[in-house]
């Protein structure tokens, strides 16, 4: 790098350090291509607001592994394992498992966790074809130790989740374990090449790519090596725990047992017992609602569940037909109008907190939408009936409709149109058009009252005398329902106008799809879950 | 504090409370999931909290945000196998129309795609920095030297802007102005 270079380099670093510390400095000279990139990228950037609740709740956990031995919680398991957890102890531990896994309800409950919502998965498809492993199984070569952690078998895939423990640290970096857990160049390489395969009782035989060659992407096999963890930090010769996950093809569902064959450096075998979850005494909270289907939209409840903290986890799930379905209405409680909620069979309502704390989780498979909605005051015992959301919105490509403004001899003062475009099957009509001194456009815009129960979306996608304009750029400045200018009937939307200043704009105008207003109703898989909710 | 907190857990909330929501929103940014962030985060003041004897730091947020790093850059890794099936989203301004909304979960996604393409040292120094870290305790976190760091940051913004430029895909979106 030349000194030119470096010194830029020293000046753009300056500037950074006055931005985040809210005090921005000029911009350097010849750096605001850079410093604007820079701004862009923190503007681009939400801020994740995580509220009280939250932090109270993950500071239990905090608190609790730090004071308690671990129970459950992924975060205590490792912040044991890097305390201490004597190998014959976590041995012992994990024996004693799969002993409380038949047994206990609490730890049933744990597994049907697993099994319906595995961590970082989400909720799964494990419905009532689904198998899994009744209880932890532990094997001890020298010193290592392999654990098969879980074992669920759904109707899309099989994922085998293992531990293996006693793993020697690499300490030729010098740095702590703890700080930089890493394995040797030769352990490291021999799990990486370790192969893994399940033979069933069936006589059928599934075999999965090592970590080396996994293709994670689009593969119906592969493998990934978790997170690593020193185990003992104290001793000259500090051992690490790792955890792989390998996914599989579905085992056939008739399979009672399962010999997983591990070869490699490490080469050992076990057998773990597999049953369906419902003979397993797990209840699926995987099992599909009835779908409801209106206006070529088909929406159901794809799963429920309710996790160790309490939290009621339902999946809402949709297909549309002419178009790509991408949301189901946000929660409004507040306002009576709109809000997602569960409904109990007294009539009692529960609103979902997406509102409140947390960001949406949703993704799209195939040309079905997943939306997970979480419920945090929907006591034990509720017997629930349905799922009520607001409405739904569907992405589609609309045709654009075209506008001719002439703005000549109306400076400063609104123009009346009171045109009708039509944009697919809707109609929007421009009630007027206005420019402002600082050369913006405004459209007095009436969306209707919810024609056949619908309305286009915002932002409206417009392009000025064949220049498109940014979606972000075009503001909302008036609206008949404040904030909730997304059901407004009435809105002023504030364009940028391109340079120069053109006497007469051609407009087209589209949007990016259509909401569809319920309230739809959807009712609650029926199997079970009154007992378990 | 941090002796106190040494002596007694307890003693630990005051820090909790100071770094949580910075790690909490670091870890969400590089995650991308609810859940994961949340693990992430319990995991990052779990360690934080058991190696406090060796903390020995200039800076604290500078030592928790290390921690953060090996946090994440672990269940990134494991994380990535299911990337395609949960790609969550940040929070969303609520007077956004939902068509904003999952433009915005978009734009988002394209910052975040956008940093995956730089070198893992280069994008560490940008999370850094989105983080709100300064210059200083980026440099105390990658253990690198401040001049260093310069270099880094200067290479990955010009490198963005050339990502920026050859993409039209992966441009980075505007402020929203609602």
């Amino acid at each position: 790098m030349s000194d030119s270079e470096r010194i830029q380099a020293d000046v753009l670093d300056r500037w950074w350090d006055s931005y985040v510390d809210r005090k921005p400095a000029p911009v350097p000279n010849g750096q605001s291509d850079l410093t604007h990139l820079i701004r862009r990228l923190h503007e681009g950037t939400t801020v994740v607001h995580a509220d009280s609740v939250l932090s109270d709740r993950l500071w239990q956990r905090v608190h609790a592994a730090a004071a308690a031995p671990p129970t459950s919680a992924p975060a205590r398991w490792r912040l044991a394992r890097m305390r201490l957890a004597p190998l014959a102890a976590v041995l012992l531990a994990v024996v004693l498992l799969g002993f409380a896994i038949a047994s206990s309800a609490t730890v049933q409950a744990q597994a049907r966790r697993l099994g319906c919502r595995i961590p970082v998965f989400g909720i799964q498809d494990c419905n009532g074809l689904g198998l899994v492993a009744t209880q932890p199984v532990s094997v001890t070569q020298g010193d290592l130790t392999l654990s098969v952690l879980y074992l669920v078998s759904s109707t899309q895939q099989t994922s085998l989740r293992m531990e293996v423990r006693g793993l020697p640290a690499d300490l030729s970096s010098g740095r702590s374990p703890l700080d930089d857990p890493q394995l040797g160049p030769e352990q490291r390489a021999a799990l990486q090449s370790t192969r893994v395969a399940l033979r069933t009782d069936l006589g059928e035989t599934l075999e999965a790519e090592p970590i080396a060659s996994s293709d994670p992407n689009g593969a119906a096999t592969y493998a990934t090596l978790r997170a690593l963890h020193a185990v003992d930090q104290s001793v000259t010769a500090p051992r690490l725990t790792t955890e792989i996950e390998w996914t599989l093809p579905p085992l056939n569902t008739a399979t009672r047992s399962v010999e997983i064959i591990a070869t490699g450096l490490y080469s050992w075998s076990v057998r773990v017992a597999v049953v369906p979850l419902q003979q397993a005494g797990l209840v699926s909270a995987t099992e599909n609602g009835p779908a409801i289907t209106r206006d070529g939209i088909s929406a159901w409840v794809d799963g429920v569940s309710r996790d160790a903290g309490g939290l009621l986890h339902v999946q809402l799930a949709g297909r549309a037909s002419g178009g790509q379905l991408v949301g189901f209405g946000e929660v409004e409680p507040d306002s009576g109008v709109f809000g997602r909620a569960l409904w109990d069979d007294s009539g009692q309502p529960y609103f979902d907190d997406a509102r409140r704390c947390c960001p949406i989780t949703d993704h799209t498979t195939g040309d079905t939408y997943f939306q997970e909605l979480t419920f945090p005051n929907v006591p034990d015992g509720t017997r629930l009936r349905m799922l009520e959301v607001p409405y739904v919105m569907v992405r589609q490509q609309l045709p654009p409709a075209v506008l001719t403004i002439d703005l000549a001899g109306h400076a400063g003062e609104p123009i009346p149109l009171d045109t009708d475009l039509r944009i697919g099957h809707d109609v929007l009509r421009v009630v007027s058009a206005s420019v402002t001194p600082d050369g913006a456009l405004l459209l007095e815009l009436d969306f209707g009252d919810w024609p056949n129960g619908r309305r286009l979306g915002l932002p409206l996608m417009i392009s000025v005398n064949g220049q498109p304009i940014d979606p972000r750029s075009v503001r909302t400045v008036t609206s008949d329902l404040g904030n909730r200018r997304g059901f407004a009937r009435q809105l002023t939307e504030r364009v940028p106008l391109p340079e120069p200043a053109q006497s007469q704009l051609t407009l087209t105008i589209s949007s990016p799809g259509v909401t569809y207003r319920g309230p739809w109703l959807l009712p609650l898989p029926a199997t079970g879950l009154d007992a378990e909710l | 504090m941090i002796a106190s907190a040494r002596r007694d857990p307890s003693a630990f909330a005051p820090l909790y409370e100071q770094h949580f929501q910075s790690v909490y929103a670091y870890c969400f940014r590089r995650l991308r999931t609810r859940e994961a962030a949340e693990d992430a985060t319990t995991q990052v003041f779990c360690q934080a909290l058991a190696a406090l004897n060796k903390y020995e730091h200039a800076s604290f947020r500078a030592w928790l945000f290390a921690i953060a790093h090996n946090v994440v850059t672990d269940l990134a890794r494991r994380q990535s196998t299911v990337a395609r099936l949960e790609p969550a989203h940040d929070p969303i301004d609520t007077a956004a129309t939902p068509e904003e909304s999952a433009l915005e979960r978009e734009s988002q996604a394209r910052v975040a795609d956008l940093l995956a393409l730089l070198p893992e040292d280069q994008r560490q120094v940008v999370e850094f920095r989105l983080a709100g870290l300064t210059g200083t305790e980026i440099a105390a976190a990658m253990g690198r030297s401040r001049g260093a760091i310069k270099m880094l940051q200067f290479r990955a913004v010009r490198h963005l802007r050339e990502l920026a430029l050859d993409s039209p895909q992966a441009d980075i979106p505007e402020a929203k102005h609602v």
